[in-house]
């Protein structure tokens, strides 16, 4: 079996074939080290995958700056194979990635799904703190899918952030979160101009008062289903809330 | 008159109609001419994703040729697509229409009731979901989605705006898959007991060098919520299908069709199996990253089992105690007590359907179902949580086969027992903006 570091060399192959038969044995190893009971496997791989992430080599003779070893395209790759065995010990790795603007957007790939705690720590972090508001999004946006301590307080400073295409998200974000106060932030995000405002809160109004019917706190859901039913919002979402009010009695 | 928030062009051609009748003169623009529907009965039609499929079979052959529908505006990230689709629609009806880049654009209408989306697969649940949101109802090819979730996310976006959601699994339209479901479902065959669903195998492609897009395509855009990826032609259209980011190749390809009516046969419309296992052979060396060739083993609760096989001849055959029914496109086959019955007629005469005492759900025609429960608001034959469960079946299988061991699923939490890195499978991250 090719260790992690064969793989990775392969990957940085130009000849396409190579590299589809690297994400082939990737694959195949992070399938077996992942299944049930086989913990130690799977931390061995993880860690080794963690390793070429995070690998550094010196720029050049001269300067000793170190740069990343292996290149964007082949970390992409074993982002996307640690995403399937990775915990809270690779999420340092994954974490500097993020501020890696050539390699971040796999290694929030790779964060998205791994479920640890340490894993959405380190989302949180970057949503408030990174660089650029379309990566911001795409961070934001996986918080939303996420629950654990420090999501719903990571969206709300987003939420008021002063990039408007990551306040939106953000409050699009908090309404699969049930906290019946981050209505009021869909509320402010719906007087934002542009980007569809109002429209994009309309709807996650409609979702976060589902989503807190659905958690039991149905008098709070049905408080934000009257507000859009009594609302301008457009056609469909007042016909929505109308018949959840409805379902609701 | 003005349009009230909430009501769609329909409601308000509806009420138009009712005030203009009041003083006893009604336009007769409003009515229906003879053999054709009123225009306030016409469902106004958008329709996204205008490619080999989009344009070929469902603009051209059903949606321009059917008077009950005004196509209103066309959709593609491709400009040659969207503008060829444009000008079927100038040479078939005499109006020019809008021919949109971004779906939202389209789905922002008021005017538009509906909407039908042939787009690659990884689109399927964003731009239903936006539809759905818009007010829309979609027609919305198959495979319905690229994961699990995304399945999940359409049928509560359905639910939450009432939508008549058509999954375009149209062999439920289809009066040999119908009746050897009724077959099975009426215990003709016996208790069944093992489904055998054949759908094809795919080879490995040919490498293309990463080359820059063609001007008409926006393939930043096209790639969407998928990783980006450099462009090569053979990764784009129709091809995407042989790609892991996009689709889930033949298995979601033409298991979202056998796969969907060994469902309906089974009676699994709205659940699935309990247990997985699958083997796949993938391609040596590429490009094409799904299973080329497959066996894949499902157990649902009550026992019976499903093997999906890339090999064999196209089509579903259901096994029971006293014998086997066959059915694919254009043929159905019945044996029982050693007599083999090959013809529609004869089976229906062999075995009288209209007498059994368990009837599916019958349509002629999928987008004319579609177009009736438009109008009725009922669910369509291949409603949206059915579409759903269907290919569900099809990433199960995938999933089995990528992790090469038995899994168990829990149809009821919709979910892996038992499995985390399964478990990890049900979704994908996406590229921002885009997200369910």
């Amino acid at each position: 079996m090719p260790s992690v570091e064969q793989l990775s060399d392969q990957l940085g192959s130009s000849d396409q074939a190579k590299v589809y038969q690297a994400k082939r044995a990737l694959a195949e190893q992070t399938s077996a080290a992942g299944a049930p009971g086989k913990d130690k496997e799977r931390a061995e791989l993880a860690a080794s995958l963690a390793k070429i992430v995070a690998a550094t080599r010196p720029k050049s003779g001269q300067d000793k700056t170190p740069v990343a070893a292996y290149s964007a395209k082949v970390r992409g790759e074993i982002c996307r194979a640690l995403a399937a065995v990775g915990g809270d010990m690779e999420t340092p790795a994954l974490k500097q990635a993020l501020a890696d603007f050539e390699s971040r957007e796999m290694a929030r790939f790779a964060l998205d799904r791994m479920t640890c705690q340490a894993a959405t720590d380190a989302l949180a972090e970057a949503a408030i703190q990174a660089v650029g508001a379309e990566f911001r999004v795409g961070v934001v946006n996986a918080l939303g899918r996420r629950s654990g301590s420090g999501v719903v307080d990571a969206l709300k400073k987003c939420a008021a952030d002063a990039d408007p295409h990551v306040r939106l998200a953000a409050a699009e974000a908090l309404a699969n979160h049930a906290d019946a106060s981050a209505d009021e932030l869909l509320v402010a995000a719906e007087k934002q101009p542009g980007d569809r405002a109002a429209l994009r809160m309309s709807k996650a109004r409609i979702r976060l008062a589902e989503t807190l019917v659905r958690a039991g706190q149905q008098e709070a859901g049905k408080k934000i289903y009257q507000a859009v039913a009594q609302s301008n919002a457009e056609g469909p979402q007042k016909k929505a809330a109308q018949q959840a009010l409805s379902q609701l009695g | 008159m003005t349009r009230k928030p909430g009501a769609n062009r329909r409601q308000f051609l509806k009420a138009s109609a009712a005030a203009a009748a009041a003083p006893t003169i009604v336009p007769s623009t409003v009515f229906a001419k003879p053999g054709q529907p009123a225009p306030s009965d016409r469902v106004v039609v958008g329709s996204i994703g205008t490619g080999d499929l989009g344009r070929r079979h469902h603009l051209k052959n059903r949606l321009l040729p059917n008077k009950r529908i005004e196509v209103a505006a066309v959709c593609d990230v491709d400009r040659n697509h969207r503008d060829q689709a444009a000008l079927d629609v100038l040479h078939a009806t005499g109006r020019r229409v809008e021919a949109y880049k971004d779906f939202r654009d389209l789905c922002d209408r008021q005017d538009i009731d509906a909407v039908l989306i042939a787009v690659p697969d990884h689109w399927h649940a964003l731009a239903a979901i936006y539809a759905m949101e818009s007010g829309k109802d979609v027609y919305c090819e198959k495979p319905l989605t690229l994961t699990i979730q995304e399945g999940q996310k359409m049928v509560q976006a359905a639910r939450r705006y009432g939508t008549v959601f058509q999954t375009g699994s149209q062999q439920r339209s289809d009066r040999r898959f119908r009746l050897a479901c009724e077959l099975v479902r009426n215990e003709k065959i016996g208790k069944l007991q093992r489904v055998d669903t054949h759908i094809g195998g795919i080879d490995s492609g040919t490498w293309q060098a990463p080359t820059t897009p063609p001007p008409e395509l926006d393939w930043n855009f096209w790639l969407g919520p998928a990783p980006y990826a450099d462009y090569s032609p053979n990764r784009c259209h129709y091809q995407f299908r042989w790609f892991s980011d996009y689709s889930g190749g033949k298995m979601t390809d033409w298991g979202a069709h056998h796969n969907d009516i060994a469902q309906w046969g089974i009676g699994a419309d709205g659940s699935g199996p309990v247990k997985v296992k699958g083997s796949g052979q993938f391609h040596e060396n590429g490009p094409h990253d799904v299973p080329g060739e497959f066996d894949v083993q499902y157990t649902y609760a009550d026992g019976v089992e499903l093997h999906c096989h890339s090999q064999g001849e196209n089509g579903v055959k259901f096994t029971g105690s006293d014998g086997w029914v066959f059915v694919s496109r254009g043929r159905i086959e019945v044996s029982r007590g050693g007599k083999n019955l090959k013809d529609y007629d004869g089976i229906v005469k062999e075995f009288s359907p209209d007498s059994f005492a368990t009837k599916l759900y019958v349509s002629r025609d999928h987008h004319e179902n579609w177009l009736d429960c438009i109008q009725s608001r009922e669910r369509p034959i291949c409603d949206v949580e059915i579409g759903y469960r269907s290919v569900t079946v099809c990433h199960l299988g995938n999933i089995a086969i990528k992790l090469g061991r038995e899994l168990n699923w829990s149809p009821e939490k919709e979910q892996f027992v038992d499995d985390d890195q399964a478990n990890l499978l049900v979704s994908k991250p996406m590229r921002a903006p885009w997200h369910v």
